[in-house]
């Protein structure tokens, strides 16, 4: 089983084991897991936090430190275009909200400590989207080269603009005007998540803590893609963590899914942090959870399948399946971003259109 | 254990078994290949590397395998996979020798952040490193090769380890790499050297690797002082001309030549500054090389 062979390195992650109690053939395959899911940085904070990195065996410890190098430099970068955003932001009257890896770490949030992520990304009403993009491209950042078709998949039916690129700096940026394609069969109000949305740190804006919980649930389990499966996971099993900190309202939690209609990625994220991470959930919410909202088929089976696709791509999660288990759930994906007749005339696209007009606009 | 201890056979055997945990400089390689290409050129050009069968921690586990697919009946190719990832676009089979190389390299480069690295050779003569960073095509790896012919330490032909703790070197030495007119120099230079497998052309024309000094494969344990910052360049017929440069030149021109300075932001520039302070740097030209020696030799009598 593979849940096992990642035992030791989530354990590790949520403090549930000890550097002393780990044997060096344990931290081969930490170290290998822990590169394969991107979650070396976090590693290194999170023993940093707890004391443990002078336990860490010599020939193990370069690994970690040179993960932490990285993700300052993650850090570093992130406040820097942050840096450039707010005077275009303020010029517009609007306000800057980060969402998903950037939020994490500019919140200060201790479990997003050593985090990596590749783009930066945003929310903003959709009626000012267009203002916003020509008063960042005279800023440097321009749309990345796409087809008419492309411009308008995203324009139209997704959740964000297709991403900008910075001409100099190669930085990328995501805008998003609600965290669901417009086309999703579930349909949560943005205007909500902008009435609750927290500045974290002066002129820097997150959704709030219940809505964060509720996105990170929602991007990683209504996707496509499951490449950072873990790592987002993860993420969602350290804002729990860090929400039980103070006092948290599991019931908030639950009542904020249901009116935001993202009862089913609640629902997904919460059983799956706890299967993986032993997340403290209290068994009483994950009962209540299931009154709320269920999944058609029946859940061992989707066990089957998610079990599959959260392990990060590493020889040793290789179960028989999992390649089966990645192009249902791609699938699944889609399914839950569009309406069956839209899909179809998508998939349509992208197989036979998309290639064409490739091949065009290369020649 | 080294790698001379196995019989040809043995080693590949091991490699395309369980495979062999292979040290070179600080690292650990795990390396599992069934191609003969690549075990022969281990056997070869690696004889006094330290090797194991059972090593509990590894730093890079590397894969180096024929390509499987349709494409392979037509022209067999070999991929490289590093921790279960396919991090560059296969290359023919006859280059394997050469994308095993590389990719140790990769590992390196990508990976091992607590070192400034630089893109540059480095080798050392009593007690001083001589760094010579360069663009590919300036000849130095060549001159790199014809000083470790004459006695010099090899700590590495390609990537050079800073420490950020001390900017001490850290020698990294496995076999050379050379390219296309620069075989021949060699092997008229050097005519005992050992030569691995000839890849022919590859993105860089052709490929050709040289057998490191056992005493420089032993010695990686034992960190080395810059002392000297040499820009060479080859110029066919030209004098010979050292022309010492200014701190800041070096420092900018070393910037240049690192995988990851902007990465390590403070880290880097301490390590630098220190580095550059204890080093004397020289734009240097040469075209013979007995002359190009000598000059070196002077500048770490």
């Amino acid at each position: 089983m593979s849940l096992t062979t990642f035992q030791p390195l989530c354990a590790l992650l949520t403090g549930d084991v000890k550097v002393k109690d780990l044997s060096l053939g344990e931290w081969n395959l930490i170290v290998q897991q822990g590169r394969s899911a991107h979650v070396l940085g976090m590693l290194y904070s999170r023993l940093s936090l707890r004391g443990q990195l002078a336990d860490v065996p010599v020939s193990v410890q370069w690994h970690l430190e040179a993960a932490s190098i990285v993700s300052d430099k993650y850090l570093r970068d992130t406040w820097s275009e942050i840096k450039y955003f707010l005077p275009v932001f303020s010029s517009l009257g609007q306000r800057l909200i980060l969402l998903k890896g950037a939020a994490y770490v500019t919140s200060d949030k201790s479990c997003a400590v050593g985090r990596t992520f590749s783009d930066i990304d945003i929310l903003l009403p959709k009626e000012s989207l267009q203002a916003l993009e020509s008063a960042l491209q005279w800023h440097g950042w321009v749309g990345t080269n796409q087809s008419a078709y492309d411009q308008r998949y995203y324009r139209e039916w997704m959740h964000e603009i297709p991403p900008l690129i910075h001409v100099k700096r190669h930085t990328v940026i995501d805008i998003h005007h609600t965290i669901l394609p417009l086309t999703a069969a579930l349909k949560p109000v943005a205007s909500k998540l902008f009435e609750s949305a927290q500045e974290v740190v002066e002129g820097v804006w997150t959704l709030s803590d219940i809505d964060i919980l509720l996105h990170s649930a929602t991007h990683l389990f209504m996707d496509t893609e499951f490449d950072h499966a873990f790592r987002d996971l993860l993420d969602f099993d350290g804002l729990i963590r860090s929400s039980l900190e103070q006092e948290f309202d599991w019931q908030a939690l639950l009542r904020r899914g249901a009116e935001m209609d993202l009862m089913p990625p609640l629902y997904y994220a919460l059983r799956y942090s706890h299967r993986m991470f032993n997340t403290p959930i209290p068994k009483e919410v994950l009962v209540d959870c299931e009154h709320r909202w269920q999944p058609v088929l029946p859940i061992r089976f989707m066990d089957m399948l998610f079990d599959r696709v959260i392990m990060p791509p590493h020889n040793s999660a290789k179960r028989k399946g999992t390649v089966l288990a990645r192009k249902l759930l791609f699938v699944r994906g889609h399914y839950l971003r569009m309406p069956f007749g839209l899909l179809v005339r998508h998939l349509f696209h992208k197989a036979f259109i998309s290639p064409y007009e490739k091949e065009s606009t290369a020649k | 254990m080294i790698v001379s201890d196995f019989s040809a056979q043995e080693c590949a055997n091991q490699l395309s078994g369980s495979g062999l945990a292979l040290n070179i400089g600080p690292f650990w390689c795990h390396i599992q290949s069934s191609l003969s290409s690549v075990s022969s050129h281990i056997y070869q050009l690696y004889p006094d590397a330290l090797v194991t069968k059972d090593r509990e921690f590894i730093d890079f586990p590397i894969k180096i395998a024929r390509k499987s697919g349709l494409r392979g009946w037509v022209k067999p190719l070999a991929e490289f996979t590093f921790n279960g990832d396919v991090p560059f676009t296969p290359l023919s089979l006859n280059q394997s020798p050469a994308l095993a190389e590389w990719g140790i390299n990769w590992c390196v480069s990508a990976h091992a952040h607590h070192y400034l690295i630089l893109h540059a050779a480095v080798v050392e003569r009593n007690g001083k490193a001589v760094i010579m960073p360069a663009p590919s095509g300036s000849g130095k790896s060549t001159l790199c090769t014809a000083l470790v012919s004459r006695g010099w330490r090899l700590l590495s032909d390609e990537l050079t380890l800073i420490s950020i703790e001390d900017s001490m070197l850290q020698p990294f030495a496995k076999p050379m790499s050379l390219k296309n007119e620069s075989i021949q120099v060699i092997k008229d230079f050097w005519p005992e050297a050992v030569f691995g497998h000839l890849c022919t052309d590859t993105l860089k024309g052709c490929v050709t690797h040289v057998k490191p000094p056992a005493e420089s494969v032993r010695s990686t344990s034992q960190m080395a002082k810059a002392a000297v910052v040499v820009f060479p360049q080859y110029k066919q017929g030209s004098e010979l001309q050292l022309v010492e440069k200014e701190k800041a030149y070096a420092y900018m021109s070393l910037v240049e030549n690192a995988f990851n300075y902007h990465l390590l932001g403070a880290h880097a520039f301490h390590a630098l500054s220190r580095l550059v302070k204890q080093s004397d740097s020289y734009d240097f030209v040469y075209s013979d090389l007995d002359e190009a020696i000598a000059q070196l030799e002077w500048l770490v009598r």
